[in-house]
């Protein structure tokens, strides 16, 4: 198994709207995409509480994930996405260890429509109740 | 008669307990059917609730819990929703969980019966093992043409991962646990006759785990699964009737 990190945005603020990112030709011997948001930086990573921005709102909601395209790019009919809302105690998950985590992310294998993989992909992620401070990660996992 | 895919999401998977969305390709066609399976873990264990799947309209339309099995601390849990896609029907659909550690996979299938769907459930909660089943054997009904598994293994802090899976069965997802996600999977067995008996889903596990297991399965219309359907030219011609004429006339 490889993962390669094919995207990076630098720690940011995003206003509310959409970020689309360049198109990408989904390679061979693909396995999944995990997009990661990078929440901590410049934000407190304990207690998680208290922020200035809205990590701490729910009406805040980052949808983030893939379009993908079945011509190269020309369209992307279909999306898998997740989304992130804010949490009143700034708390958005814990790891395996119970510890909280500020890195939303979601992991998302090739879809199909009548069993046809698509061949381009690009990462998108969209705010709501913004703004909010991050950065963007994309990996790719290949698995010979 | 039998099932078909007609579109998938592929694996939908998060470690930070984000909503999972889908919007399909085109949009489900009304009367198909849409499938979800989902499994996962979070340390105060996790819930799948008889509503967490809907379509994204403001009065959802909300997949059916058809077999779930839930999880105590520290353990995992799995589940199958269902839902005969209705006029209206708007998208991206969702889970709109939130436990930490989650995979799925939605599907839209066709030749599903479009009343009384849903044909026979089983869960196994397996005790630790380096393997695991759905059961000691699982039949389904006269119409049955689809089964669907999703399990979980035990959330535990070492690598559990699943080294074999889904005899009998296609392994439509899988997700390893390299201690930082949940391992698990998503298997499938459609078939075009009727009446499957002792069916059991098989995993093997890296090392010993405790696993959660459900089973579902789902009907094509009534006295469809038994029918030799002929083709006209690829294409299903004969009985069953309106929906084939409907299909030669498109």
């Amino acid at each position: 198994v490889t993962d390669t990190v094919v995207d990076t945005v630098a720690p940011r603020t995003f206003q509310n709207g959409t970020t689309v990112r360049p198109a990408r030709t989904i390679p061979a011997n693909f396995a999944a995409v995990t997009f990661q948001l990078n929440c901590t930086s410049g934000n407190p990573a304990s207690p998680f509480a208290g922020f200035a921005n809205p990590f701490s709102d729910p009406a805040m909601a980052i949808t983030f994930g893939m379009r993908w395209s079945w011509d190269g790019g020309a369209t992307f009919a279909m999306s898998t996405e997740g989304i992130q809302h804010g949490n009143p105690t700034g708390v958005w998950a814990t790891d395996k260890h119970g510890n909280p985590v500020m890195t939303p992310d979601v992991r998302l294998g090739l879809p199909a429509i009548s069993d046809q993989p698509p061949n381009t992909y690009r990462a998108y992620a969209t705010l709501s109740g913004g703004p909010v401070s991050t950065g963007l990660t994309v990996t790719e996992t290949t698995v010979p | 008669m039998a099932y078909t895919r007609v579109q998938n999401s592929g694996k939908l998977q998060t470690g930070s307990g984000a909503n999972l969305t889908w919007t399909p390709g085109a949009a489900p066609t009304v009367g198909n059917l849409l499938t979800y399976r989902t499994w996962g873990f979070t340390g105060a264990g996790i819930t799948y609730g008889a509503s967490d799947v809907t379509d994204s309209s403001g009065t959802p339309k909300t997949f059916t819990r058809d077999a779930f099995l839930n999880g105590s601390a520290s353990t995992g849990a799995s589940a199958i929703y269902s839902l005969v896609v209705p006029s209206g029907l708007t998208t991206p659909v969702k889970d709109t969980n939130t436990g930490s550690f989650r995979t799925a996979i939605f599907d839209e299938w066709s030749g599903n019966a479009t009343t009384s769907t849903l044909d026979n459930t089983h869960t196994n909660n397996g005790a630790a093992g380096t393997t695991g089943t759905t059961g000691t054997g699982f039949n389904t009904g006269a119409n049955a043409g689809l089964a669907l598994v999703s399990v979980a293994q035990d959330g535990g802090n070492s690598n559990e991962s699943i080294a074999t899976t889904g005899t009998s069965f296609t392994q439509d997802v899988v997700q390893q646990d390299g201690n930082v996600s949940q391992a698990g999977a998503g298997d499938e067995r459609t078939a075009s006759v009727a009446s499957q008996t002792g069916l059991v889903d098989t995993w093997t596990w890296v090392s010993s785990v405790v696993y959660h297991a459900v089973i579902a399965s789902y009907n094509v219309p009534s006295g469809g699964a038994a029918q030799d359907t002929p083709e006209l030219d690829g294409r299903p011609f004969g009985l069953g009737g309106q929906r084939q004429m409907h299909q030669l006339l498109a």
